[in-house]
């Protein structure tokens, strides 16, 4: 097969699998664009609401997982065990949930939501907001994984 | 027209229901929808196509692409036959083409293949977030089409490294048909790439199991055996192969890539010899004539792997192979130890690839022009002139965003801060190059420099254990004489 194919496999157990995230909102949200600043006060639910009144929701994955632990701090610049307990302590804001699907579903069907996932995982059913004016897997993309 | 394509479409799509209806132990409700449309006026291309798929499923695809180029004889309008050629091909040439058919086509066709057009279209052309939405729209549309699973699935590992949902999604066509002996193969490929070859062995031996009398299980078999370094047990599969199938040129080619991890290069351009001469396309004449080239760079014979890459070149042209023709004067200048020469030689590499533009798909061109620009970035250290090095890792970091592309330039950023003695700061780029031994050299020296030993211990031994034959490895294997070693002649 591929020669890079070859190459991984050698290299597999250290490698440690991360992908770059996506940044999902609503479809109905009529942002879709976002600055580094702008995401880390979504995410923190410093700001409450969006441009056009509806309340932000957080859904994200566990943030201390081997997929998302190197990246989603970049986002909060909070450590994976910091933005646990953060979450912990302000669960009407934000949701700690166990699959992409569930981000997926959630942020779909709440017009409010803003979700964390795989860039693998997205489908149509939402929106996915460039960060820094740029999109999952374009150079310099400040959630990519590696 | 219309109408008649509707009708047809109309008709593959209630027999594909109905065979699927047919299955024992399914309901109506796991069933609908089954499969994936297949929109054409012809049944005789219909079952072209089908024949090209099943070739695809077991890797046979130079076959696969001569089904699919007979359907498109039958049915020129035929949008499913372009796309999945373009998904397959080696020649950037006929893959640019016909991506641009199907794309034409995309009206004329059903929404699930709108769906699979806009996956395989987008990543072709960077633009990722489109084609993984239409990517997963389809498999949602299509939850038991086995066949989608299974060559999502294969996409998401072969070219992304998105193991864990490629195994679920192989897992999923399994759970259809525990029967479907290709998905067997391709755990075999997932666990070796998570670092589990026992399990992958286990895997590609079922894998046989299914298809004793088929090529490909006993190739995959080989490619277990080689990464476990059990190389004799690994020519045996391969012959295997060759004895089941004499054209089955991947596995000719796979001799040569082991004899060359075995140190008999002699050997090995014996068996690329064979390999070109039956690879049934031009792209994969083209990748093997550089294999060939490669041998001598391995032993050191620079002079001779400049006939060879000259050779390898002048033949990629002739074949209209325009990205083989610029690797291989980008690849001389990696091994060059004048500068000028090197330079002359990347020179030349940029200038085909300029002319090449329009002519092969624009990613396969921005990531041998990423090549380009990472050689000039380590030339341009070596000679000390960090202002054309930043220079050309801005120019790098402009190019497209593949996967590969990415890798390269964070290979060539983690080579600049290296040489800037900003060792903490290229760790993490050196880290973003995997399977770069080029890379890998210089993030030991990085870890020891910021005294990670063990990590640099791990990374060397790994280094060590290299058995991939590509020019990265043999100039990070040998001292490269364009980086000043004491072999700086040519001989």
């Amino acid at each position: 097969m591929h020669r890079l194919y070859i190459a991984l496999v050698l290299f597999a157990a250290t490698l440690c699998q991360a992908r770059d995230l996506a940044i999902i909102v609503n479809k109905s949200n009529l942002t879709s664009k976002v600055t580094a600043a702008e995401l880390e006060k979504l995410l923190k639910a410093s700001t409450q609401n969006w441009p056009d009144g509806k309340k932000v929701k957080v859904f994200l994955t566990d943030p201390g997982s081997a997929e998302t632990k190197a990246i989603v701090p970049r986002a909060y610049k909070l450590t994976p065990a910091e933005i646990k307990a953060w979450a912990e302590a302000h669960k009407a804001d934000v949701q700690v949930v166990s699959s992409d699907e569930i981000v997926l579903t959630m942020v779909s069907e709440n017009p409010g939501a803003i979700g964390i996932v795989n860039v693998y995982s997205i489908n149509s059913q939402v929106k996915v907001l460039k960060v820094e004016e740029k999109l999952p897997m374009e150079q310099g993309y400040l959630l990519h994984g590696n | 027209m219309k109408l008649l394509r509707a009708l047809v479409v109309l008709i593959l799509t209630v027999y594909m229901a109905a065979l699927a209806s047919a299955m024992p132990g399914r309901t109506a409700e796991a069933v609908t929808p089954i499969k994936l449309p297949v929109t054409t006026t012809s049944q005789a291309a219909a079952r072209a196509f089908e024949t090209g798929m099943v070739h695809y499923e077991n890797h046979r695809w130079n076959l696969a692409l001569g089904a699919w180029n007979e359907a498109l004889k039958l049915d020129p309008n035929f949008a499913q036959a372009y796309v999945w050629i373009c998904f397959t091909t080696a020649d950037p040439a006929e893959e640019a083409r016909d991506r641009a058919k199907a794309k034409a086509l995309i009206g004329t066709v059903t929404p699930g293949e709108q769906l699979l057009i806009r996956w395989m279209a987008g990543v072709r052309e960077n633009r990722y977030v489109e084609g993984i939405m239409a990517m997963n729209d389809m498999l949602a549309m299509f939850p038991h089409d086995k066949r989608l699973n299974f060559m999502v699935g294969y996409w998401l590992f072969r070219w992304q490294d998105e193991y864990e949902i490629s195994k679920k999604l192989t897992l999923r066509a399994l759970a259809d048909d525990p029967n479907y002996a290709t998905c067997y193969n391709q755990l075999g490929y997932l666990y070796s790439r998570l670092g589990d070859i026992d399990k992958a062995l286990e895997y590609t031996s079922k894998y046989i199991e299914f298809l004793p009398n088929q090529p490909n299980p006993h190739d995959s078999h080989g490619e277990m055996l080689r990464f476990a370094g059990r190389y004799p047990e690994a020519l045996e599969q391969y012959r295997i192969a060759l004895k089941i199938d004499p054209t089955f040129y991947i596995s000719q080619k796979e001799l040569g890539e082991t004899y060359s991890l075995m140190g008999d290069e002699e050997q090995a351009r014996k068996e690329y010899e064979k390999a070109i001469e039956q690879a049934p396309g031009n792209g994969a004449k083209a990748e093997y004539l550089q294999k060939l080239a490669l041998t001598y760079v391995r032993e050191k014979k620079y002079a001779l792997a400049d006939v060879a890459y000259l050779d390898a070149a002048a033949r990629a042209r002739a074949m209209e192979q325009w990205i083989w023709e610029a690797r291989a004067h980008r690849v001389m200048a990696m091994y060059e130890p004048d500068p000028s020469a090197a330079l002359k030689n990347l020179d030349q590499a940029a200038t085909l690839l300029t002319a090449a533009s329009g002519k092969v798909a624009q990613l396969d061109l921005d990531e041998e022009k990423a090549h380009v620009l990472r050689v000039r970035v380590e030339r341009a250290l070596a000679s000390g002139d960090t202002v054309t090095a930043q220079k050309r890792l801005t120019e790098l970091e402009q190019l497209g965003a593949s996967v590969n592309t990415q890798r390269i330039y964070h290979g060539a950023a983690g080579t600049m801060l290296v040489a800037q003695k900003k060792y903490a700061d290229a760790i993490p780029e050196l880290e973003e190059d995997i399977a770069n031994p080029i890379s890998m050299k210089l993030l030991i020296s990085a870890y020891h420099e910021t005294g990670d030993e063990d990590e640099a211990h791990n990374l060397s031994k790994k280094l060590a254990g290299w058995k991939v034959p590509s020019i990265e490895e043999a100039l990070a294997a040998s001292d490269s004489p364009a980086r000043g070693s004491a072999v700086a002649n040519k001989n």
